[in-house]
């Protein structure tokens, strides 16, 4: 179990984490996510003791670790670039950590082959990281890092030097070596799908603050503000400034989108922002529609098409605005066209304009 | 065509220093290869002799003593410098305060030309007026035999160039911060000691520039101590301190026996050569296993 509690870090006097309040338990994974500059390595960096804390507190199993060096905390990091020793080999890698803390060469060993097993390493045992893929460089400083049975993981944007096509397998591995452990594990990652794929619990840092902590399916859906539904989903959220007016009707510049919600958002009179998914906007005759209830329409023109394989990316101009809509890749459609577009507001997300935050309440609160 | 422009673009920037080179060591050490195998003494024309200076060399007693002599200087010098640049490299290649005047005062005897150097260390080292001598009478040690006893004298000058180990911090220094700080790091993590870290990282890690250093320490050895035994201790006492090269010039220069001298030189670049070639065997043993 790994908890943070209050954590204040500042790196040459200028703040990079504030106020970082997290647990994590044994064998649960947890993924911070955030744009590059937001303290998600120096959040890990201060979890090892490589970085000086400010304040607040850093727990594992109940022990405070702050005050004691890297090597006495028992937490195993996984960096970036892997770090392994170039001049060491496979096997000598994965002892390092055993070795240097006064285990026999033998027992060591006998440990590194026996988890070297488990993600297919044992072929690669005698080789040195410059003979290995990158792959399977990421493997072996997956194995190193478990192999000493650490109360905490700590992984350092473990899969953003593999290419694409590894990244999706890589990502089953890390679950899979994972599995047996009772490590709480925390993960950092600018890559949201990553995040989304490999967390029990997402968290989106910005400028050195958690701003949400829930289950992926739940940050996604209904973020805790501006930021966080920017962040998450690729094209990000389409985001409408409406207002309500007095009557309940829901407008946009000059048109009406709704007469009347149900629930109201928001207290009668008041500007509002809508952020909608690309895939609460559908285009006429998708079977990818949104069966909801609390229908609008919008009239727009296409004006770009991205077909990608499994879907297609549309991109549409109404009111001045560019909007992202998510369609099936049989869907026939037309650059240029003018089209009534269906907006599933039952699904919508909505924000105050000035603070950012979400609106409560929330379409359905309660544990996800 | 192609290949020839590729080579070209490689050497044209080296090609000012190498043409230095060339005109100023190169042609000269050329020239003094037929001088070898002659008697040529500066006044009567040369006279082809074949193998006969080298016969010379062969049963002179003295050549065979100032080989020995260079040879244990460097034996001593080379490790023991090295040694010492690798500790001032690892005290220094952190930045901080005022690491910038260590590292600049760690270079300097390095940048300082060889005569005003040995001259300093000339008076130093007086056993009348020199510091030295001071230092040592404050602690009740009577100056005496540093430069008047052979061995003594000789291990004098390997002292000396202890000193001349500036370019080696600089290279070791750079040397150091390639290696990624992300190892470290992971060292730190893992609860490695700092003998661990030096033993299983740094070490390894510089390892082939280590002992291409020394490669190089060891053939310059030869030439930097020419001028501190010319100075100092003028090759003596009893030839104690008659290194190769000074002997090499004591027959030119001052026997003006030139042809003798070529052959001395001759002789003594085999020995450089022989002494880098097992040198470079060690390395790629040792950078194979290494690296």
């Amino acid at each position: 179990m790994l908890e943070l509690h209050d954590l204040g870090v500042a790196l040459d006097g200028r703040p990079v984490l504030r106020g970082l309040t997290l647990s994590v338990a044994a064998g649960e994974r947890v993924v911070i996510a955030g744009p590059s500059g937001s303290g998600k390595s120096t959040l890990l960096r201060a979890i090892a003791g490589l970085s000086p804390v400010q304040s607040g507190e850093i727990r594992l199993d109940g022990r405070p670790v702050q005050a004691l060096p890297p090597g006495q905390r028992d937490v195993a990091m996984m960096f970036q670039s892997y770090a392994l020793f170039p001049h060491l080999s496979v096997l000598e890698n994965l002892c390092f950590g055993l070795r240097a803390r006064g285990m026999a060469r033998r027992d060591a060993e006998d440990r590194a082959r026996a988890a070297a097993h488990t993600l297919d390493l044992t072929p690669l045992l005698a080789r040195r990281p410059r003979e290995l893929s990158g792959g399977e460089r990421q493997r072996v400083a997956l194995t190193r890092a478990l192999l000493r049975e650490p109360k905490a993981l700590l992984l350092d944007e473990p899969l953003s030097s593999l290419d694409t096509q590894l990244r999706v397998r890589a990502r089953a591995e890390i679950l899979k070596a994972h599995a047996g452990s009772r490590a709480a594990m925390l993960l950092v990652t600018h890559d949201q799908s990553e995040a989304m794929a490999l967390a029990d619990r997402l968290g989106v840092l910005h400028e050195g603050r958690l701003l949400q902590l829930a289950p992926p399916r739940t940050v996604y859906a209904e973020p805790a503000n501006l930021f966080v539904a920017r962040f998450l989903g690729q094209p990000a959220m389409n985001t409408l400034e409406v207002q309500l007016a007095l009557d309940g009707g829901l407008w946009w510049g000059d048109q009406q989108l709704s007469r009347r919600l149900s629930p109201a958002p928001a207290a009668a009179g008041r500007r509002l922002v809508l952020g909608l998914r690309p895939e609460h906007l559908s285009l006429p005759g998708s079977r990818w529609a949104q069966d909801d209830p609390q229908q609008a329409t919008l009239q727009a023109t296409v004006e770009q098409v991205e077909p990608l394989g499994e879907q297609q990316i549309v991109w549409l101009q109404a009111g001045g605005q560019r909007l992202a809509a998510r369609a099936e890749p049989e869907l026939r459609v037309g650059r240029g066209v003018s089209l009534p577009l269906r907006l599933a507001l039952g699904r919508a997300s909505w924000f105050d304009p000035d603070s950012g935050e979400a609106l409560s309440p929330v379409r359905h609160a309660g544990p996800a | 065509m192609n290949r020839l422009r590729a080579f070209l673009h490689h050497w044209h920037w080296t090609l000012p220093g190498l043409l230095l080179l060339a005109l100023l060591l190169g042609l000269p050490a050329l020239m003094a290869l037929p001088l070898a195998f002659s008697d040529f003494d500066g006044l009567h024309p040369p006279r082809a002799v074949g193998l006969g200076n080298l016969a010379k060399a062969w049963n002179d007693p003295l050549f065979w003593t100032a080989l020995g002599n260079s040879l244990t200087v460097a034996a001593w010098s080379v490790p023991l410098r090295l040694l010492l640049a690798l500790g001032l490299a690892l005290l220094l290649h952190r930045p901080r305060r005022g690491v910038g005047l260590l590292r600049a005062a760690a270079l300097a005897p390095s940048l300082t030309p060889d005569i005003a150097w040995a001259l300093l260390w000339l008076w130093i080292l007086n056993p009348l007026y020199g510091p030295f001598a001071w230092l040592l009478g404050a602690f009740g040690i009577a100056p005496d035999i540093w430069l008047t006893d052979a061995v003594a004298a000789r291990r004098v000058l390997a002292l000396i160039g202890l000193w001349l180990l500036g370019e080696l911090v600089v290279v070791l220094i750079a040397a150091r911060k390639e290696i990624p700080a992300e190892l470290y790091d992971l060292s730190a993590v893992e609860g490695a000691s700092a003998f661990t870290v030096f033993r299983r990282l740094t070490l390894p890690m510089l390892l082939p520039v280590l002992l291409l250093l020394a490669c190089r320490d060891a053939a310059l050895s030869f030439q930097t101590s020419f001028t501190p035994a010319l100075i100092i201790t003028k090759g003596g006492p009893q030839f104690g301190t008659l290194l190769l090269p000074l002997y090499v010039y004591q027959n030119g220069f001052e026997y003006l026996r030139f042809g003798y001298a070529a052959a001395l030189a001759l002789a003594m670049f085999a020995v450089t050569l022989l002494m880098i070639a097992v040198q470079l065997f060690w390395l790629r043993r040792w950078t194979r296993l290494g690296g």
